[in-house]
Formats: C-alpha cells, structure tokens, sequence
C-alpha cells in the first residue's frame, strides 16, 4: 500500500498520453479532420452524474461571485464558461425518481428503472454511431454497475435495458486505448480476422442451441447473441477503419485512492476526446443513494447517505466542494490539450452536472408550490421540487455563459432538449414525461 | 433500512419479480412455516399448496406451507450462466490456467442473495468482452508443451491435436459429448487460421465462449404424466452435482458416471454427492453458501465509528471473520453440527483479537474452540452479525430485527414507500436507541411493518454497535425484551434468547432448506418444491448434520428434474 506510488503511476499515464496521443497524421485520417473541420466543430459532452441533492452554498451571489459558493473551485478559473441555475420542476421524486429521470425524463418505480429509453447520452452515441471508434464511454465511481440503481445509461424502449458502466480505472484506460500498442496500424491486425471469425462461429453456436431450447430457455442466450452480433458489428468497423488511440505508457494501477480513482477516470476521458474516439462520456460520481465513505474530506463522512446526506447540510456542501474541486481538475485537463484552430478541449466540451436530487435547504424546511398553487412545506430532503444545474462551456457559443439563472419552474426536461440541442441533435422536440421545447432563457 | 435507497437492489427481471413486491397498502409480513398450523401468522397458508403448476407463471416465493400435500414437482426457471467463481474454478480446472481476466466479468447479482440464482441473470456487453479477453489469456498462457497434457495427440501442434482437444477439453468443458455441429464449426476454425497454433488456439476459444460451456443447459427427457418437467440426462446431473458441490467442471469419476449410465437415481446421485461433499472444493462451496446467506463479507468493509468506538481494529475485524469462519467450519465439517447449533451453540472460535470486545480474558492469538459467557449463543451473536446490521455510532434495531425476519426466517416485507421519509431517528442524548427508533418508527404507518421487525431487533439491544455486551444506552439501562411476533414468541430478553428460541423452529428449517435449495440448483423456491424441501426439513427436525442435509438436496426429486420455464412473452 504505497499511496504516492500508485499517484505516480497514474500520473505517468496522464504523461504519457500527453505525450504519445498525438494524431499521427496518416492521409485517411486527415482526410476525415479535414472533413471534419468543413463541417462544423466537433461538440463533445461529459454528463456528470451527482448524487444526492444540492444545498445552502450552491448558487453564486447576485453578482456572480462564487465567494460564499461551494462550486467556487471550478469558479476560480472558469466561472466566465458556467451557466448555473436553480429551480426546475421535475416529475420523479425520492432516490429512485430522481435517478431514473436522470437523463431519460422517464422516471421509474421501485426497480431504479426508467419506464422509457433511451437515456440523452446513449440517443447520442446512437445517432454519432460509425462517425467516431467508440459509442459512448461511461464511468463510475460506484461498485454498483451492473443494478438499476448504479446505472445511468439505458437502452431505448419501454424497460429499457442497461448500458453498465466502467467501475475501475484499468478497465476504463483499456476500454479507450486499445490495445496499447503505438501508430496506426495499415492492415487489420490477424488477432481482429481471427475473432471475426471465431465471433462468426460461436454465433451460428449460440443460434443452434437457440433452436433447441424453449422461449423461456432462451432469455439469457439471446441476450448473449445479441451482443455477440453486436460485436461482430464493432470489429467489422474496426477492420474498415482502423483506429490508434495509443497510450504509449502503462494502465493505470488497481487499488487507487478514491481521489485518483476519479481522476484517472477523467484522464481517460480526456485521452477519449483527444483523439476523438468518441464524443459522448458519462461519469458517476457514484450511485443513487450513494452511500460512499468520504472520511478523506471530513471524518464524520463515513457513508454518504447516511452521515452526510441525512445528518449535515454543512457535510453536503463541504462534499460538494470536493466534487467540484475534482470537476475542476478535470476543465483544467481538458483546457491543456489543443483542439482546432487555436482552441483546446475545453472550448469544445460541454459539462453538464446534474444532480440525483433537488435543492434542499439547510434549515430543513423547504417550501415550495403544489400543483394547486398553494405553498407548502416538506420536511423530505428527497423531493425534487427545485432541482439545480450547473453547465461548463457554452457548446460552441449555444448557451449564454457567465450567469446564475432562476428556472422559475421551467422543466428539468425541457433542460434534457436543450442539451441535446446544445450538441447539434435538433431533432430532438420531445423528451421524457413533459420536455417540450427548448429553454430560450439559456440562449445566447 | 435506511432509505428509500440502495438496499432496494432486488430487481424485477423475471416474473418472479411481481410477487416479490407485495403491496405496500398493508404490511403483510409473511414467513414461511407450516401453514394452517399453529406457529404460522395469521394468513400465511394463503398461498396455494398445489404441485405440479411447472409453466403457468413465475413462481411464487412468498410464503411455502412444508406440510400442504403437493405432487412431485420443480419451480421453473431459465437456463443459467455459469458465476463468476464457477467460470475461474472451471477453466483452471480444464486448461491450468488461472485467467486473470475473470476479473473483467461483471459481478454476478446478489438480487436474490446468492450469486448463481438465474432469475437475477442479465448478459450485458461486459461478460462478452471478459469472454473474450478470458479466451485470449489462456491460450496465451498455454505453452506448446502444455497443450500436450490436455489432449493426447498434442505432442504436435497439428489437425489432429485440434480433433484431440475437442474430444478432451470440449467433452469436460461441455460437460456431455460435444454436437457434430460444434466438432465441424471448431476444425472449420483450425483450417481457417494462420498456423497449426493459430488454429488450435481458435478452437481452445470456442470452447471456452460456447454457451455449452457457459450456460447450464439442460434438455431433458419429458416425465410420463407431469407435463412441462423433465427428467435430467446423466450428464446434465453430472454438471449440476459438480457445480453444486464444488463450482467447478465434473471430475474423472463423474464424468465416467455418467458415461455408463449410472447417474440418474437418487442413490447413484447421493453416492457421488457424499463423495463430493468429502473434497476440499465443497469447503470453499458451502463457505460461499453461508457468506451469501448471512451476508458475511459486509465485516470486511463495514465502517463503525473507530473514534467513539476504539476497539473496533483492523485485528478485531479480522478476529470476527475467522471466528464466523472456524465456527461455520467447525459445525459443518469437524463435528456433527446442526442447523440449531448455528444459533443456539455455546462455544466459538475466538482468540485474543476479540477479547476486549467480548470481555473475554486468557484467550490464545488464535481462535479456538472457548466457551462462551451466557449472553452469547450462536451466530447472531457474533461481534460480526452484531456490527454489520449498526450505524456507526448507534446500534441499528431496525436492520437487526429485518435481517432475522427476513434472512434468517425468509419472511417477506415491503421497503419503505418512496414517498415516505425513512431518515433515520435524530440523535437524543436523553434516549436510548430503542426508545428513539420506537418514537420514530413505531407510530402511524410505519408501525404496520416495523412491529414484525423491531421487536425482533429490541432483542439483541444487550449488544452495542460493535458487538460488545452493554448494560446501558446513553446512560438509561437497556431494555432487550422482544418478542417474535409473527412466530407468536415471546418473552425474549437478550440476543442470546433470540437464537435459542429460533433454534428449534420449523420456520428456520424451512428456511435453510429453502436458501440451501437456491444456492444448489441456482434458481428461486417455490410452493411447487414442496416435496424436495420437506425432506431437508424432516432431517433438520431429527437434528441431522448440516453436512447429512447438504448431500440429501442430491436425492430431492427437484434436483434431478427441471421445469420448463414460462414463456416470456406471456408474462409481462
């Protein structure tokens, strides 16, 4: 157990990449920049999944100054790129409501599943599908992935099904840098033919035991066929177009802190952006209901939803102020690395912090208007009557930035439209229970 | 309980997921027993006692009366995959590697406590990906000379050492003879790659990614006048008594079994079993099974307040693991240990690590067999139960009193609506734990449930947040009267109580049965497995060893047949 140690090795990985990610500059490949840049700039999006709710300490002062504010780390140096607001209607309510309606507007019930699909970031790996290596990356801080209430990203459809994330930080760095080996390579690797064709026959096996079995027999293996298939479909891509994302250094090692879990995750990230494996990425700051030991910021911390959530508004913000500090480690990254003419990532990524909750204030009354339009008070820190947002970078200019904004009971998810807006995909009229439109008020 | 919140991690994703969430309109707290008789609730017997219902819908899990009259018969349930524990033991057992990258696989779901039960079984793009990566480690890891002691004709690395290694591995691996389908597809693979190495690689692949080796598939033969169940072949009982007792392939001697036929009635399946239940595997099976039931792997993580609590170390916390874990061991395979003397037994393995917690003085650096002090009898009084079911600086009456009603006596409760607030009681320093948690939880609707569990929970008050006994609670005298009041027990005082009460219930010894009968055959009980269970429960009553009743599941008509599920666009 070598705390600075395992630091290191995580920091070699951010070195190495630094170092090593550069394009190489192959005619293919600058072929599709170049038709890349005619088209437009690539817009990217990191949803940041907070768990629990927000609380006195969120919201900046009337002048924009974040001295009194919790989110005053990524304030510091990029408050002129936040867009901060308060105050949204949502229809899901409690852990289980608040997580499902996360990024499908389709809260669920008990099961932590959203009745409907697909969640906005996986719509957006579909619709990016072919354009970049990769569908969409997803990371979480929390062991829970493969249960309802650890998944944020769902399939489309009614009950949909999960796409699991990505829990430890070597799964995550080999997820995005195939392979690890350097350059582009100029014929498909025999290792890719070969899993074509072992790919090829373990689905004609799976298809005759298929046959053999009843309906209710079949469940499980026609899921397994089906993602079989799937990766058939991957492989073939990557056969057609081959793709380096060559990390050059060393995965990063198991058992990091809790802090260089997060980061290496955001490094990877990074890395995912910088040579445009894919566009789309979803980090969990941990699972509904988190109940994570975060000792390392305050002793009284020991889990998340009992002793902080429940116990102490002070503890909340002072999480809070952790998680920004980590958000802000993750703009500065992003701001290192050069993108387009001029720019850098940052410029071209959005980050859009949304939380599991609503706003609850400290003195642990919150009032609120009923749909009567009568106030009310509610004791119950799990209601999302006010739920706040915070958004980094202005997608290309799409958002008016450098404000604080009282939604005034606009809906989360007419929120959901404006992102996928804010990322090109204006078909979108319509998401979740009651997203109708855009929110002119966030424009620029 | 603490929320609305992740203990909620009992996901619907097979029928029987519509029985599990009872309705919250009224608490009816079920426990499974011998219903229509004198010590099941009022209503308990509600749920049909009928056999023989195999393909009409999910099975119900609720509550299972032992002594209705049923037919033989098996719940149903899906083909299941392989655990994660299972596909490690298995392919180190086929090939000598031990693969790395099992690691890769998702975790199996807990959704129904254990990690093999098929109705909590998902595929997602993570188990396709380990595979994968599963397949590559081990051919990588396999020298051309090993190659030759898994199929003799791999002296060379040629055509006939790829038909060899589908004769060998595939047969174990597949657990039966590999289809002629599969024999063409694997020599299409050699044929079709670079080198001999390359080839016999492919087929080494496929074996490990078919789903004959991946999933527990079982065909069948139809049983005269039961429609929808079917008899197991030889081998398929060769696969389910391997991984039943040892999570792992079939041996030699299974294998050659089931060759000659001689696998099919009930005492050819006891013989093996009672073969099986002697290796060094079952150990490591049935430690799985009791960790799974009793939630035993929380001790190594769970986080008591060590600044209020000081004598919570890393050294107690690992005098607690092996305290479950010798005493476990011990009633099981050292001794002829009961099933009641898990709960009501008067000695355990503790050592000096334990002795400041347990008051305890002159005890060795290793646990050892010790009588105990009156106050503790059997597992729920172990410092492990004790600190894991507590917040961390308080005591958790609620958890404790759940965690028996519903692990230990398979009693059914609703959670908590979401729209209720379920904070937990805000600290008094005037109060003691039970009266703050009665103030908070005993009063309008939240009494309905709370009632069948709190004064379960009250009992094991004696016993502070890290197992230590207390005579008082923030400086009041502690109250540890309860009562069992679904099983009409009362007059309880102290946890000791608790577990001797529980001890000789036939509730418990459905239960067990119950949980032992998941874990074996990985799939969720039902009334419809009356028949099987009733024998386990008999022996429990005769006060049969725990070892004796594990083998015997091998005899139940439900271990050597299976149901064919319901088809799953009937259900919703």
């Amino acid at each position: 157990m070598n705390d600075s140690k395992k630091a290191n090795r995580r920091l070699f990985l951010k070195g190495a990449a630094g170092a090593s990610l550069a394009l190489p500059f192959l005619p293919s490949l600058a072929a599709r920049l170049g038709h890349a840049q005619a088209v437009a700039t690539k817009k990217r999006v990191i949803f940041i999944y907070m768990p629990h709710q927000e609380t006195d300490g969120f919201a900046p002062d009337a002048n924009f100054s974040f001295a009194s504010s919790y989110l005053s780390p990524v304030a510091t140096n990029y408050s002129a790129r936040m867009l901060v607001m308060n105050n949204m209607k949502t229809l899901g309510q409690g852990h289980a409501g608040g997580h499902t309606e996360w990024l499908t507007g389709f809260p669920g019930g008990d099961d932590y599943r959203p009745t409907q699909g697909p969640s906005l970031d996986v719509y957006m790996s579909n619709k990016l599908q072919g354009q970049t290596p990769l569908p969409l990356i997803n990371f979480s801080m929390s062991w829970r992935t493969v249960i309802n209430n650890g998944v944020t990203s769902w399939n489309p459809g009614p009950t949909p099904t999960a796409v699991p994330a990505i829990n430890n930080p070597p799964e995550a760095f080999s997820s995005v840098f195939t392979g690890g080996s350097s350059g582009t390579p100029a014929q498909p690797s025999q290792a890719l033919v070969l899993q074509g064709s072992l790919l090829d026959a373990l689905q004609k096996d799976y298809q005759r035991v298929d046959g053999l079995l009843s309906a209710g027999d079949r469940i499980l293996l026609d899921q397994h066929l089906s993602l079989i298939r799937d990766q058939e479909t991957r492989l073939q891509n990557a056969i057609a177009h081959p793709f380096s994302c060559a990390a050059g250094g060393g995965a990063p090692a198991m058992n990091l802190s809790w802090q260089d879990t997060l980061r290496s995750f955001m490094d990877s990230i990074v890395g995912a952006f910088r040579c445009d494996a894919t566009r789309i990425a979803t980090l969990q700051l941990g699972c509904s209901g988190d109940d994570s030991n975060y000792t390392f910021v305050n002793p009284a911390a020991t889990n998340y939803h009992d002793n902080v959530a429940h116990a102490s508004p002070e503890l909340v913000a002072e999480v809070r102020k952790w998680q920004m500090q980590q958000i802000a480690y993750l703009c500065d990254q992003l701001a290192a690395v050069p993108d387009g003419a001029g720019g850098t990532l940052l410029d071209s990524t959005l980050i859009a912090c949304l939380p599991e909750l609503g706003w609850f204030p400290a003195s642990g009354v919150l009032a609120y208007i009923d749909s009567t339009g009568r106030m009310q008070t509610t004791d119950n820190n799990h209601l999302r009557f006010q739920v706040p947002a915070v958004l980094i970078g202005s997608s290309g200019g799409f958002f008016k930035t450098g404000r604080f904004v009282d939604m005034m009971q606009t809906h989360y998810h007419d929120l959901l439209i404006t992102l996928a807006h804010a990322m090109d995909f204006t078909e979108v009229t319509t998401w979740g229970t009651n997203g109708t439109g855009v929110l002119s008020q966030l424009l620029a | 309980m603490n929320g609305p919140r992740t203990t909620k991690e009992a996901l619907v994703r097979f029928t029987v997921g519509a029985t599990l969430l009872a309705s919250l309109a009224g608490c009816v707290g079920k426990i499974s027993g011998a219903g229509g008789g004198s010590s099941g609730p009022p209503g308990s017997s509600g749920s049909s006692g009928s056999g023989g219902t195999a393909g009409t819908g999910g099975p119900d899990i609720g509550s299972i009366d032992i002594n209705a009259a049923g037919t033989d018969s098996v719940s149903p349930a899906f083909t299941r995959r392989l655990t994660k524990t299972e596909v490690a033991n298995s392919i180190a057992a086929l090939t000598g590697v031990t693969p790395t990258s099992v690691a890769m696989l998702p975790d199996d779901a807990l959704d129904f406590e254990f990690d093999r039960v098929a109705q909590s079984q998902t595929v997602i793009d993570r188990h396709i990906q380990g595979y994968l990566a599963i397949g590559d480690e081990v051919v990588k890891a396999l020298s051309d000379a090993q190659l030759a002691t898994l199929a003799p004709a791999c002296t060379t690395v040629d055509r006939n050492c790829a038909q060899s290694l589908i004769d060998t591995l595939g047969k174990r691996a597949f657990r039966g003879p590999v289809a002629p389908e599969q024999t063409a597809a694997m020599l299409a693979l050699f044929d079709g790659a670079g080198t001999a190495r390359d080839g016999v690689n492919q087929v080494i692949r496929f074996i490990l990614q078919s789903p004959s080796f991946i999933y527990l598939i079982e065909r069948g033969t139809p049983v005269a006048n039961n429609p929808g169940i079917l008899a197991l072949t030889d081998y398929e009982l060769a696969a389910r008594l391997s991984f039943f007792s040892c999570e792992t392939v079939p041996d030699a001697t299974l294998m050659a079994a089931a060759d000659a036929g001689q696998l099919h009635t009930a005492d050819q399946l006891a013989t093996q079993a009672t073969r099986l239940f002697g290796l060094p595997c079952a150990h490591q099976t049935v430690q799985a099974f009791y960790t799974q039931w009793f939630h035993l792997d929380r001790t190594a993580t769970i986080m008591p307040d060590t600044t209020a609590l000081p004598l919570f170390t890393p050294d107690a916390r690992q005098g607690m693991i092996d305290e479950d874990n010798q005493f476990l061991s011990y009633l099981t395979w050292q001794s002829s240990g009961t099933l009641a003397s898990i709960f009501n037994a008067d000695f355990s393995f503790v050592d000096s690590r334990l002795g400041a917690i347990y008051g305890m003085t002159g005890l060795g650096s290793t646990p050892a067999k010790t009588q105990m002090p009156p106050e503790r009898r059997g597992l729920l009084t172990h410092a492990s139960i004790l600190v894991t079911l507590s917040n961390p600086t308080a005591t958790s009456p609620v958890r404790r009193g759940a965690y028996v009603y519903k692990k230990i006596l398979c009693g059914d409760i609703p959670l908590p609506p979401p729209t209720l607030d379920t904070t937990p009681p805000k600290d008094d320093p005037t109060k003691t734990t039970r009266q703050r948690y009665a103030l908070r939880t005993e009063v309008g609707v939240c009494a309905t449930c709370h009632s069948l569990m709190n004064p379960i929970g009250y009992t094991m008050e004696n016993f502070d947040p890290i197992g230590q006994v207390r005579t008082t609670d923030n400086g009041q005298p502690i109250d540890a009267t309860g009562s069992v009041p679904s099983l009409n027990i009362t007059g309880l005082d102290g946890g000791a109580s608790l577990g001797i009460a529980l001890a000789d219930r036939d509730e418990l010894r459905l239960c067990f049965a119950r949980k032992w009968l998941r874990f074996g055959l990985g799939r969720m009980e039902s009334q419809t497995d009356v028949t099987s269970l009733r024998p386990l429960v008999d022996m429990a009553r005769q006060q049969s060893t725990l070892k004796d009743m594990m083998v015997a599941l091998s005899r139940t008509y439900a271990f050597s047949h299976r149901a064919v599920p319901p088809d799953p666009g009937v259900s919703p």
